[in-house]
């Protein structure tokens, strides 16, 4: 993991008063913890997903069953 | 007490009581019994129905007496997740927060199930709010493995399927949004299935991440699942996310072979990074499906290698988002590794969900694709077997602890992500004596295939016939 993306417990106590959200400063080292490797891995994806070849591509938020669809089992 | 009987499997239980072999009364005695005399050492109920399993059980053999049959669970004992609402019975979800709530209705399968004739034995322990794959549970207990009391029985419908493999029940429901019917199911030894998303309503549960979770059946045998789908599975107008197509017949065509089939798996990601004994016996496994006329193919797929990190931003945001208010207004009555998953999910970012949404798009996309070449696709269920209770590591190999919720999902964050049906099957014990589960995925709405395909296994194996002894 990028060591310059950690998240130290002052950018908990930001991104948690953004969220209006009261994180007790004895919780945040647990939080950035975790924080800071899901964040590390989600920037990699979104770097990913950032590459030309996805500029077409929709996110996903609910399937739609309606109609069906390529590759659906007739 | 005949406790004999509890060893049956669903769909034989069921024919031993259509010959009056046995009734609903004595089903409900012997799965009492058997719950008080063992779950106090592996807390795999929350709340147990006596009183209202005897009488439902006396009503029930009162019926088939007098020639009425309510269908294919009639008089069986059959038990919920404590997630899943029965109507004026407490549904905790495994947690404080909701220890009083006495739903006014129930769910959508919760009726179902009533309606072919079931009898509710009772609500099963599970992680949290299912937030988490451990079972540990703060407030009711962390639910053991009957295989091994000092291991875990994974998550988070760990109850359910410890209520299964200890034969304290024929069948039970659970849910999966990230494996949590998966994962309970391979370490435990047992049998369940992620349906295809919206094929099982969701009414009436509460919601983890609203757009993965599922609701399915964790039994014995893949017969026994395949039966208990065909009675939940089905179009719901309360669920907006319910699928609207024609459900198969599950049995019929559960018994053809599987000669022709086409097996794919990922090369580099399948049979990368596991415990020895999970490689061996999901290599075994496929050695026996080419035995049975089956064909490996491999299908190379880039991409997969981010499936982990869509899949955690997806689970962590969407929940954080349903327990908002609850945060804010109770955040002491959540457990501590729950309250602290749903804090990070405050805090990530809104582009980086978009992207994960996006990733699970580009990874649907690649799997319809590839089941033009391939039947389903079979890999490990999880990379390892039960740990010990309380850990939140694991060691894979070479000795290198690694963060659990990140390896537990490793495989079964596929299905969650593309919505696509997976089935956990037993398929070997490590050397400990643990179960090993491998998991077969495959194209939506195409149920019936998986449970072929499991079913053809079953009956070439003997995994799923041993059972644990509860008496150590």
């Amino acid at each position: 993991m990028n060591k310059q993306r950690m998240i130290d417990l002052e950018g908990v106590r930001l991104l948690a008063q953004r969220a209006d959200l009261d994180i007790p400063s004895e919780r945040a080292g647990q939080v950035a913890a975790i924080l800071s490797v899901w964040q590390a891995d989600a920037v990699m994806l979104a770097r990913r997903m950032s590459e030309s070849r996805f500029d077409a591509l929709t996110p996903v938020t609910t399937f739609s069953h309606g109609i069906r669809s390529e590759g659906d089992a007739l | 007490m005949n406790s004999a009987f509890l060893d049956f499997s669903l769909t034989d239980i069921a024919k031993a009581l259509r010959r009056r072999e046995v009734s609903a009364v004595d089903l409900v005695e012997a799965s009492l019994s058997r719950i008080e005399a063992y779950d106090p050492g592996l807390k795999s109920f929350i709340t147990v129905f006596e009183a209202q399993a005897r009488q439902v059980a006396e009503a029930s053999s009162t019926l088939l007496d007098a020639g009425h049959d309510l269908g294919p669970l009639h008089g069986i004992p059959i038990a919920l997740k404590d997630n899943i609402a029965v109507k004026h019975s407490r549904t905790t979800a495994g947690s404080k927060i909701l220890r009083d709530w006495m739903p006014a209705e129930d769910a959508t399968v919760t009726a179902r199930l009533r309606q072919a004739g079931a009898i509710l034995i009772g609500k099963t322990n599970m992680h949290e709010f299912a937030w988490g794959g451990t079972s540990a549970n703060p407030h009711y207990g962390s639910v053991r493995n009957p295989w091994d009391r000092e291991r875990f029985a994974a998550g988070s419908s760990g109850g359910s399927a410890v209520a299964v493999a200890a034969r304290f029940c024929y069948a039970a429901m659970g849910t999966d949004t990230g494996g949590s019917i998966r994962l309970p199911s391979a370490v435990n030894g047992t049998v369940g299935i992620r349906p295809t998303y919206g094929r099982v309503s969701n009414h009436g549960i509460v919601p983890l991440a609203w757009s993965m979770d599922t609701v399915g059946p964790m039994t014995r045998t893949v017969e026994d699942c395949a039966l208990m789908l065909g009675v939940v599975a089905g179009f719901d107008r309360a669920d907006p996310a319910s699928a609207s197509c024609s459900c198969a017949d599950y049995l019929r065509g559960l018994k053809d072979c599987v000669r022709n089939l086409r097996i794919g798996v990922i090369p580099g990601y399948f049979f990368h990074h596991l415990q020895a004994a999970v490689y061996s016996s999901l290599k075994s496994a496929l050695a026996t499906f080419t035995e049975l006329g089956a064909q490996i193919v491999e299908i190379p797929m880039p991409d997969i290698e981010g499936n982990i990190s869509a899949q955690l931003t997806v689970e962590a945001a969407e929940p954080s988002a349903y327990h908002q208010r609850y945060l804010r207004e109770r955040p002491e009555d959540y457990g501590d590794d729950v309250r602290t998953l749903l804090e990070v999910g405050e805090l990530l970012l809104a582009t980086h969900y978009i992207q994960a949404q996006r990733y699970r798009a580009m990874l649907r996309a690649a799997f319809l694709d590839a089941f033009g070449k391939v039947d389903v696709f079979i890999c490990p269920t999880l990379p390892f077997t039960a740990t010990r209770v309380g850990e939140t590591t694991v060691v894979i190999e070479d000795g290198v602890a690694e963060d659990m919720l990140s390896a537990i999902m490793q495989f079964t964050g596929i299905a969650s992500l593309t919505g696509l049906p997976a089935l956990n099957v037993p398929c070997g014990f490590d050397a400990d004596g643990l179960p090993v589960g491998m998991q077969i995925i495959g194209k939506p709405f195409d149920e019936a295939t998986l449970f072929r395909v499991g079913h053809a296994y079953q009956d070439a194996t003997d995994f799923h016939k041993r059972s644990p002894d509860l008496g150590l």
